[in-house]
């Protein structure tokens, strides 16, 4: 069965076929033999070929997370039909004209920098959002130019509310 | 002692109180703000009173509610924890007002020690030193004249001040006449207040801070330093004792003077001196935080005082049970607070919901934490989720065993620093012990090793889904067969 997964700008293509008690993942023209162990739990055991892997892991929404040496990553997980869905509705992790960017925590918008039609650079920041005592910068994902602002200084957002299209 | 008392705060720190109260029989009393009513401290308590929505000054800052509780409750004390109210001298005041007992100084001792101008001046009076500087407008020659006494390097700073701007540091004489033009103009752009201070500027400082205790009758013991000199952007990351910077001679004169300074304000219960030291031995006053710190199991580990006990005797009027000379220091305690923001894109706080925890164990290793599966973290309250606390013989020994630890430990479903802690203890320079308050954030490179997971995760991720999918597909349409056990394990559900 094939299978599309995104995490964080990485893209990958698989192929996973069963084979007894394990799983054979085919990635590129790399081979990996997948065996998990038959816990339930969210810490589980895996073993990658020879390299055995403590993880940690939850779905929500579709989106897996998985937690690997103390990091989190975040997956997104398509069959070949919902992959070429994705790419032409032009969401997600599909390359698109423009990219939105949302508040990744809930907080006070305190600095606006840029205003739309300013060219803006990848990771130069575009508006500082209060959260926790801590201000936060939120850059841009890409080079390009800002299409529109959607916040003020002084509001208050919501996570996931959008902050700002660069095209 | 006390029969019941009430912890005025949240998280990790009312449940370090709870325990305390337990093993000395009294009966604590939590309360909790909407966003905590399913915490872990809030089920340990024997009662548990609600007193708002999450925002704290909607709920742990309320005094009003907070004394109307104690009040109902029957509390005889409150113990505020650190932070919300910890430091607050009217709610000591409104506590005495209200016939319950403050566990912390009272409210004279904390106005005292509270104000940093006025500590700086009591501290001078004492004889006690303190970083030298002029705290009003200078001019040219005065900055040079202060330069000519105290040696350069100096710092000149904007009295409006934050975040790194009209800041200037002088190393040289000939500089000074354009880094006060400078730092005067760029204040007034920043804060509208060109004012400019001058101060002797210390190259790479040592955060060391001592402990202290006193009781009803004066007595007052220092229970040795911890250094907290590992901090990013003024916030403490790892706390040690000992320090490697301060030897017994030190430490003794450390502690006598900040004996001398907490007892020239009557100081009853625990409290906290801070001091710069530099590479010379050199120290200087700081400022007094008076209530129990973030990192007190250092100073628990090493001296085996549980000083939260050790707060409830004296705030009930026993005196202290040792003498300076019965303090007994054994072996090396590191603590490091694991918080939940995200080292791979600039400490952003993180939030949402704890899928999994796995504290770590073993020998000479403390967790100090509230999280359990299912907890939230959310962004109304402080980012700290865990202290990681191990204990050895001596440094490098600890150091491994930290290590050690923070691998086991595994927080799931909310990025942590653990990743960062990890590089951190790994370190050539922190683990010499060459550390200082600058180091995170000007010798420390933290690597992205971010990016070196990403295809075990899509693996992972796409063979959970495919086992995910086979589950759902008809048993009869299964291409390999499957269990018995398994098959009736299925139809349970």
């Amino acid at each position: 069965m094939k299978f599309f997964a995104h995490s964080n700008g990485h893209d990958f293509e698989l192929d996973i076929q069963p084979d007894r008690d394990r799983l054979i993942v085919k990635l590129g023209d790399r081979e990996v033999v997948v065996a998990f162990d038959d816990q339930k739990w969210s810490i589980r055991t895996a073993f990658l070929g020879d390299r055995r892997l403590d993880f940690g892991w939850d779905r929500r929404d579709g989106v897996y997370s998985l937690h690997i040496e103390g990091i989190e990553y975040e997956v997104v997980v398509r069959d070949p039909k919902t992959e070429l869905l994705a790419k032409v509705v032009g969401g997600g992790q599909a390359a698109s004209a423009t990219a939105e960017v949302r508040a990744p925590i809930p907080g006070l918008i305190t600095k606006v920098l840029l205003k739309a039609g300013d060219a803006v650079k990848k990771d130069q920041p575009v508006c500082c959002l209060d959260a926790m005592k801590l201000e936060n910068e939120i850059s841009s994902p890409r080079d390009g130019t800002v299409k529109s602002i959607d916040v003020q200084p002084g509001q208050a957002v919501e996570k996931g509310q959008a902050l700002f299209i660069v095209g | 002692m006390f029969k019941k008392v009430l912890i005025a705060n949240r998280g990790e720190i009312a449940l370090r109180v709870i325990r305390a109260c337990k093993e000395l029989g009294i009966r604590t009393v939590a309360v909790y703000s909407d966003a905590d009513r399913w915490s872990n401290y809030v089920s340990q308590a024997e009662e548990a009173y609600a007193i708002g929505p999450a925002p704290a000054r909607e709920s742990y800052l309320r005094m009003d509610k907070i004394l109307e509780i104690a009040r109902k409750s029957g509390a005889q004390a409150i113990h505020p924890g650190y932070g919300f109210l910890s430091e607050n001298a009217d709610f000591s005041e409104a506590c005495a007002k209200a016939g319950v007992k403050f566990i912390g100084p009272g409210p004279a001792t904390m106005r005292a020690v509270g104000n940093k101008i006025a500590a700086r001046k009591t501290a001078q009076k004492l004889g006690v030193p303190v970083v030298p500087g002029i705290s009003g407008q200078v001019d040219e020659p005065q900055v040079l004249a202060f330069g000519k006494e105290h040696g350069y390097p100096i710092l000149l700073k904007a009295a409006g001040g934050g975040g790194g701007k009209g800041l200037r540091v002088v190393r040289e004489e000939k500089d000074v006449a354009r880094a006060l033009r400078e730092a005067s103009s760029e204040a007034g752009h920043a804060f509208g207040n060109s004012t400019v201070f001058v101060e002797k500027y210390i190259d790479k400082p040592r955060h060391v801070e001592i402990q202290v205790f006193g009781d009803k009758r004066g007595s007052v013991i220092h229970l040795g330093e911890r250094e907290c000199s590992v901090q990013r952007r003024h916030q403490k990351l790892v706390e040690e004792s000992p320090s490697v910077a301060v030897d017994e001679k030190l430490r003794e004169k450390m502690g006598e003077t900040a004996k001398k300074v907490v007892k020239s304000v009557g100081y009853e219960n625990a409290g906290t001196c801070e001091f710069l030291l530099d590479d010379k031995g050199r120290f200087y006053f700081l400022e007094v935080n008076s209530r129990l710190q973030v990192e007190h199991p250092v100073t628990e580990m090493i001296t085996g005082l549980d000083l939260v006990q050790l707060q409830l005797a004296v705030a009930a009027g026993e005196k202290l049970p040792l003498k300076q000379d019965e303090v007994r220091r054994r072996g090396h305690a590191i603590e490091t607070r694991i918080c939940a923001e995200d080292p791979f894109s600039g400490f952003a706080p993180a939030t949402g919901e704890v899928a999994a925890v796995r504290f770590p164990a073993g020998p000479f290793v403390r967790v100090d934490s509230d999280l359990r599966i299912r907890s939230q973290v959310t962004v109304f309250y402080d980012s700290l989720v865990a202290k990681l606390i191990c204990w050895a013989e001596d440094r490098d020994t600890a150091v491994d065993r930290m290590l050690r630890a923070l691998r086991e430990f595994k927080i799931v479903g909310v990025q942590t620093t653990i990743p960062f802690q990890i590089q951190l203890f790994q370190n050539r320079k922190f683990r010499a012990g060459k550390i200082h308050t600058h180091f995170v954030d000007r010798e420390f490179d933290f690597k992205d090793v971010k990016a070196d997971h990403h295809e075990e995760a899509a693996i992972l991720a796409a063979a959970l889904e495919f086992l995910r999918r086979e589950q759902m597909t008809p048993k009869y349409a299964s291409p390999r067969p499957i269990s018995p056990w398994k098959m009736a394990f299925r139809e349970d559900l």
